[in-house]
């Protein structure tokens, strides 16, 4: 994609967003105001459309520019580093929702020591047991004593089961 | 005198100074590893300041805060990659230092310059920031308003180079903030009977989504496309300058501290602004202009002064007018609100204490960060040798953890990841995030006051230009906009000229 190309479709998208968050205020959002006072619409609605604006100025001012303008790249070399992007966005959501997952059911010693693990395992594909041993134990104590016990932070429970040092 | 004895008191309690000094370190580490800001670094930290005192927590985010602006020139000098943008300046002959084999002295010169430049930013802000609030105590709705307006135009500073996009950014935070109950009418808006929307989205949520998931996002990236720094360097330890040297370069740090404060408490600016000029203004009143950029002391030790003032002279506008001036002290600025501090001209009568505590913990966080930096070294110089892919992923445990304990709630860390994602996809989008914070953070005043002024007049707009103060800060608003649209233009001019000379010589 050129830059031309990711300015076009920004420019769309943020027209979208905010033609359907001024639909969200004006149906959701009770008018207050009495020609006296700016009710709770007022400043939602103004910045929707304020966005739509911005997003219209990006849309135009990547028209005026030629599709052959902007940061081409060889096809070859975007497909790979979208794939490796792709790969890496997949896997910090993924990892951070499954640790969310795990604390809620296992809680926080179980789940540190497996997100941590499969961070290092299978995710960044280092096979070395001393090292995804030593930094799932190490990460897991580590927390559990500087914020467990030293700083006082609630750690949590697991609704399934819970294992404390 | 009282107020001073008690911050005195507060400062001296073993767990204030053991927060202060834990904050340093983490600022240090986190400013010296290239990819880890300490904006993020503030962000993974306050969460864990919840269940502390105020003094202990404020002491822990200005060590932070402070430990991060010094630790970046580590990296500078010894990868030749900054920590931070505002040590890029210290590359240019701090690198070249390392090169020829004199990076303790560099590194040496560059804690020295550190700690002098933000104890003198110190002493300007105790002296000019109780100025500025006694002025600001007579706003009303209008001027804060007018205030608040001023304060969103440093999105122009922040912006980096097209001002639209900056704005974009600052209208996603400000859309953000309105989400949840209204405050002054008491209905929802925009939580589609979603009850846990109510209570908005977290500032702290989102400040960790976009400043730590993208960054955890990036350094995966770097892994697999084997794009990653890596430290040569083996046995380093710093080395003091020397009495000459030091002689020698005195009156060079004092301007270049005094040029620091100067930029640090203009809105929008930042350190690598100051880094930068002070860097310049160094190599034109140098006896030997000839040896910068071949590993010149004076070379390190001008951006260092200057970048270190900027933290006394941004806390100027933080502290008295509750306008911060860059990332970090958009978060900083989070930080105090959570800790029931609101920055502003009421917090030097309402908290006089807590200025004074401020004011102590910087002089300690500078003390310690110093120390830390001189002697501690070899430490930071192995952290530099952990991967960063390594580290990626204990950071990663750190947002669950940190998210989690905001409000013990899993939806939280949920959310975070959505913000974090949303965040990536903006920065790829080439629009900055941290107008979004700013927008989060100065949204809810902005609204708040604008809506009561337009109640104290029943609905008649010329309220809004029945002062001379808010005059003055519509005018400061157009300047800075203008300023920037003007400098704009002027690039684009230049690098089009360039691009038509380049065609005509080929």
């Amino acid at each position: 994609m050129t830059t031309q190309q990711t300015d076009r479709l920004l420019g769309i998208i943020l027209i979208v967003v905010s033609a359907l968050w001024c639909f969200g205020v004006v149906t959701t959002i009770p008018s207050l105001d009495d020609g006296s006072r700016l009710g709770a619409r007022g400043f939602p609605l103004g910045l929707g459309l304020l966005l739509g604006f911005l997003g219209l100025l990006v849309l135009l001012g990547s028209l005026r520019h030629s599709e052959t303008d902007g940061e081409a790249l060889v096809e070859g070399a975007v497909s790979a580093s979208l794939r490796v992007e792709v790969w890496a966005i997949f896997s910090t959501v993924g990892l951070l929702v499954l640790y969310a997952f795990l604390m809620e059911y296992t809680g926080f010693v179980i789940a540190t020591i497996l997100t941590t693990a499969i961070a290092v395992g299978p995710v960044l594909r280092i096979w070395r047991p001393k090292l995804i041993a030593g930094m799932s134990f190490g990460l897991s104590l580590g927390i559990y004593l500087i914020f467990g016990k030293l700083l006082g932070v609630y750690l949590p429970y697991g609704k399934l089961i819970n294992i404390a040092f | 005198m009282d107020a001073f004895y008690s911050a005195l008191g507060a400062i001296s309690d073993p767990f204030t100074l053991l927060a202060i000094v834990a904050g340093s370190i983490i600022g240090i580490v986190f400013g010296s590893i290239p990819g880890l800001t300490f904006s993020m670094a503030l962000a993974l930290v306050l969460p864990l300041t919840f269940r502390f005192e105020t003094g202990a927590a404020i002491g822990m985010l200005l060590g932070t805060y402070i430990g991060g602006m010094t630790g970046g020139s580590v990296s500078a000098i010894l990868l030749g990659i900054p920590g931070t943008p505002s040590a890029a300046a210290t590359v240019l002959d701090g690198y070249k230092m390392t090169r020829n084999g004199r990076a303790g002295l560099a590194l040496g010169g560059a804690v020295l310059a550190s700690g002098f430049g933000g104890i003198f930013s110190l002493l300007v802000m105790i002296v000019s920031v109780d100025m500025v609030a006694r002025l600001a105590i007579q706003f009303g709705p209008v001027e804060i308003f007018a205030l608040v307006l001023f304060g969103l135009s440093t999105i122009c500073g922040l912006a980096e180079k097209s001002l639209i996009r900056g704005m974009i950014a600052g209208i996603i935070g400000l859309l953000l903030m309105t989400i949840g109950l209204d405050d002054m009418d008491g209905v929802a808006r925009m939580t589609f009977g979603w009850t846990p929307l109510l209570q908005g989205v977290d500032l702290l949520v989102a400040m960790v989504g976009l400043f730590a998931v993208p960054q955890i996002m990036k350094t995966l990236i770097d892994y697999r496309t084997d794009s990653a720094f890596k430290l040569n360097a083996s046995d380093i330890r710093s080395e003091l300058p020397t009495r000459k040297q030091l002689r020698s370069s005195f009156w060079l740090m004092v301007r270049c501290s005094g040029l620091g404060t100067a930029i640090g408490s203009i809105p929008g600016t930042g350190g690598p602004i100051a880094a930068f000029l002070a860097y310049d203004h160094a190599r034109r009143f140098s006896k030997k202009p000839e040896r910068f950029g071949k590993g010149s002391l004076e070379g390190v030790m001008a951006p260092e002064a200057s970048n270190n003032a900027v933290t006394g002279g941004a806390m100027i506008p933080l502290l008295s007018l509750g306008i911060p001036g860059d990332p970090a002290t958009a978060v900083m600025l989070g930080g105090l609100l959570i800790h029931g501090l609101v920055p502003g001209p009421m917090l030097f009568t309402q908290n006089k204490p807590e200025v004074y505590l401020i004011y102590l913990a910087i002089l300690v966080a500078y003390v310690a960060v110093v120390v830390f930096q001189y002697f501690g070294i070899r430490g930071f110089v192995k952290l530099l040798k952990i991967p960063p892919h390594l580290m990626a992923v204990g950071i990663l445990i750190m947002c669950g953890v940190g998210t989690f304990a905001i409000r013990n709630s899993f939806l939280d860390i949920y959310m975070m990841v959505g913000v974090g994602l949303i965040g990536y996809l903006l920065t790829r989008a080439r629009i900055p995030v941290t107008p979004i914070i700013l927008g989060l953070v100065l949204g809810p005043t902005l609204e708040r006051e604008f809506r009561t002024a337009m109640i104290m007049s029943e609905g008649n707009w010329s309220i809004f230009f029945s002062s001379i103060s808010a005059i003055i800060f519509y005018l400061l608003t157009i300047g800075v906009i203008g300023f920037h649209v003007f400098s704009q233009i002027r690039e684009a001019k230049t690098a089009r000229r360039d691009n038509e000379q380049q065609q005509g010589a080929s």
